[in-house]
């Protein structure tokens, strides 16, 4: 815990994000660069799915982030209800509108991997509904985090939707394997490894690899501006103070 | 030529293939510019702030 809190001085968290930045900046960049490289020109076509299994390089890291921030956003509350941890609510703050973004991303993808695949752009399977639910637990976070005048309140409310809403996330991932679907069962994270060609698993990870510091790099930024915003009240609320 | 054609065709899913990187591409290029955005205003508004609060001061 002691080293937890250690990074709840801002200016300690500000010297640390700058080491940071330029090391997940670039590994996002090159990662990127590889990633699509592999998964546009190296990777085969799928002896099934032809070309079209390319969507899966786009589509499968976004669907990973968008469960993967989730998760940390489930963390950082935790720390923020039970340890007050200044910095966790400006960190699931942060992190809800990327995971807004990359949810949407995954079920736009889906959706254009669907059609061709299965015939129709949307089912109303277990996967996709509570990936759906997902993207709107993403929107009521942002929501909530805004309602209320008292910051703290808001603060609290959100922490509490997003530990309720965590339980979708397990439905999520075990959904394929608990009800009938159309979408395909795991092939990366399966208790028994990877089903999946390694032709095919390298371009994914590294593209996985780069969606996650592309999020870190987002989020180290965000957080910084958080603090910001907050200096920023600060003055103001001296400067109305002095007049 | 053919052969970039034939790429961009990706056997006949070119429809669903292209627009999932073209959204993909915009998205991810949304978040940043914004949240680059949104640093540089801050940075720029505490500097004004702290340069008035010193004048007060």
């Amino acid at each position: 815990m002691s080293v937890l809190h250690r990074f709840a001085n801002p200016n300690r968290f500000m010297r640390l994000a700058t080491a940071i930045l330029p090391w997940s900046a670039g590994l996002t960049i090159s990662g990127l660069a590889i990633g699509l490289y592999l998964a546009l020109f190296v990777s085969p076509p799928d002896y099934q799915q032809g070309e079209s299994v390319r969507i899966m390089y786009v589509h499968v890291p976004s669907a990973w982030m968008a469960m993967f921030i989730y998760t940390g956003m489930a963390v950082a509350s935790l720390f923020s209800i039970i340890w007050r941890h200044p910095l966790a609510d400006l960190a699931a703050k942060a992190s809800a509108p990327i995971g807004a973004a990359f949810t949407f991303l995954a079920l736009a993808t889906g959706a254009l991997w669907g059609k061709p695949m299965w015939g129709a752009w949307w089912v109303w399977d277990a996967r996709l509904t509570s990936v759906l639910i997902l993207f709107f637990l993403y929107l009521g976070h942002m929501a909530l985090m805004n309602a209320f005048e008292d910051r703290e309140r808001g603060n609290r409310a959100a922490a509490i939707l997003a530990l309720v809403g965590f339980v979708n996330v397990p439905i999520i991932k075990f959904s394929v394997d608990w009800w009938n679907t159309l979408h395909q069962p795991a092939s990366v994270m399966r208790l028994d490894g990877p089903t999946i060609d390694p032709s095919m698993l390298w371009p994914l990870l590294i593209m996985g690899a780069a969606f996650k510091f592309f999020y870190l790099t987002l989020l180290l930024l965000r957080i910084k501006s958080e603090l910001l915003e907050a200096r920023i009240r600060k003055h103001r609320r001296l400067m109305v103070d002095a007049a | 030529m053919e052969s970039l054609t034939e790429f961009l065709a990706m056997d006949r899913y070119g429809a669903y293939v292209w627009p999932s990187y073209l959204l993909a591409t915009l998205i991810m290029s949304g978040l940043w510019l914004s949240t680059r955005a949104r640093l540089k205003r801050n940075e720029t508004e505490l500097r004004q702030l702290e340069h008035s609060t010193e004048d007060q001061a």
